[in-house]
């Protein structure tokens, strides 16, 4: 099992990046915390922070997930620190993402920016829940991909 | 002409879903193939998930209700329920009835690994069926 030693847990650090850490990075952390934060200590920061999205907080609620403490911060707030993995979650091709050096793992999971979403009322909601949705699964297949290929040899 | 295939489970959130995939995948050049639930929820994350690891993209899925499909025909109507535990919905048509009764692994609570295994373990079990059906149903016009 993943993150054992002995008895303890150690658990993987994780920090997820998009531009604001206003949507995008602050759903995949709360995902991320609520599926694994057994196996994963999770933080989000943004390149440019802004404010959490409410759209956001309502439809990680849906799920019964509450993100309403969660606060954007800076990437500069990480620098420091050691991360086993950073996510980034913009869209690379229209967004600066950031680098981070260090000893981790970089992924890029890409998701549109909802900043761009045009959708009012409750067609905008339904576009943060398809964005939850996709960012979800994406989520699932990280989790998996630690066990599905030692279960295929079995 | 391709065949009609409609696949019915409760919550189109999981089984139906995987089945959908994996029939299109397989057998998408013979069969046209939908899915639907009796109470429509949405496809779950751990799906998503483990249809991916073979290849499969549902991530475009809707879960739907059986009764935006009311009127249209089917060749075959495969209902993906639980004997055992849930009841199976009925689908009125002049179609041939299979069933393929599976364990509900939206039902398995636990830690995101061991949901995934469940949702592993009945796409595979689809996948057999799957596999059965396309071998059986080869040849018939």
């Amino acid at each position: 099992m993943p993150g054992l030693r002995g008895s303890r847990v150690v658990k993987r650090r994780v920090l997820i990046v998009c531009t604001g850490n206003s949507a995008r990075s602050q759903i995949t952390e709360g995902l991320l915390r609520h599926e694994a934060s057994d196996q994963y200590e999770v933080f989000s920061a943004g390149t440019h922070p802004a404010a959490v999205r409410p759209e956001a907080v309502t439809v990680m609620a849906e799920l019964g997930i509450d993100i309403s403490a969660q606060r954007s911060k800076p990437v500069a707030e990480f620098e420091r620190q050691q991360f086993d993995f950073v996510i980034t979650v913009c869209d690379r091709a229209r967004e600066e993402c950031p680098v981070f050096s260090g000893e981790t793992q970089r992924l890029h999971w890409p998701f549109e920016d909802p900043a761009n979403f045009t959708e009012t009322g409750e067609a905008r909601l339904d576009a943060f829940r398809r964005l939850r949705d996709r960012i979800h699964a994406r989520v699932m297949v990280f989790l998996g991909e630690g066990t599905y290929g030692s279960e295929e040899k079995r | 002409m391709k065949k009609q295939v409609l696949i019915l489970c409760t919550g189109n959130s999981a089984r139906s879903q995987m089945g959908e995939g994996i029939l299109r995948h397989e057998g998408g050049e013979s069969y046209d193939v939908f899915s639907a639930g009796v109470k429509p929820t949405h496809v779950r994350a751990e799906a998503i998930a483990a249809m991916q690891e073979v290849g499969i993209d549902i991530s475009g899925h809707r879960s739907k209700s059986v009764d935006d499909l009311a009127g249209q025909s089917f060749d075959y109507v495969i209902t993906v329920c639980d004997n055992a535990r849930d009841n199976c919905p009925v689908f009125p048509a002049k179609a041939t009835q299979i069933h393929w009764s599976l364990e509900d692994p939206a039902a398995v609570e636990g830690t995101a690994e061991q949901r995934l295994a469940a949702f592993r373990r009945i796409r595979d079990e689809l996948r057999g069926h799957v596999t059965t059906f396309l071998r059986d149903n080869s040849g018939k016009s």
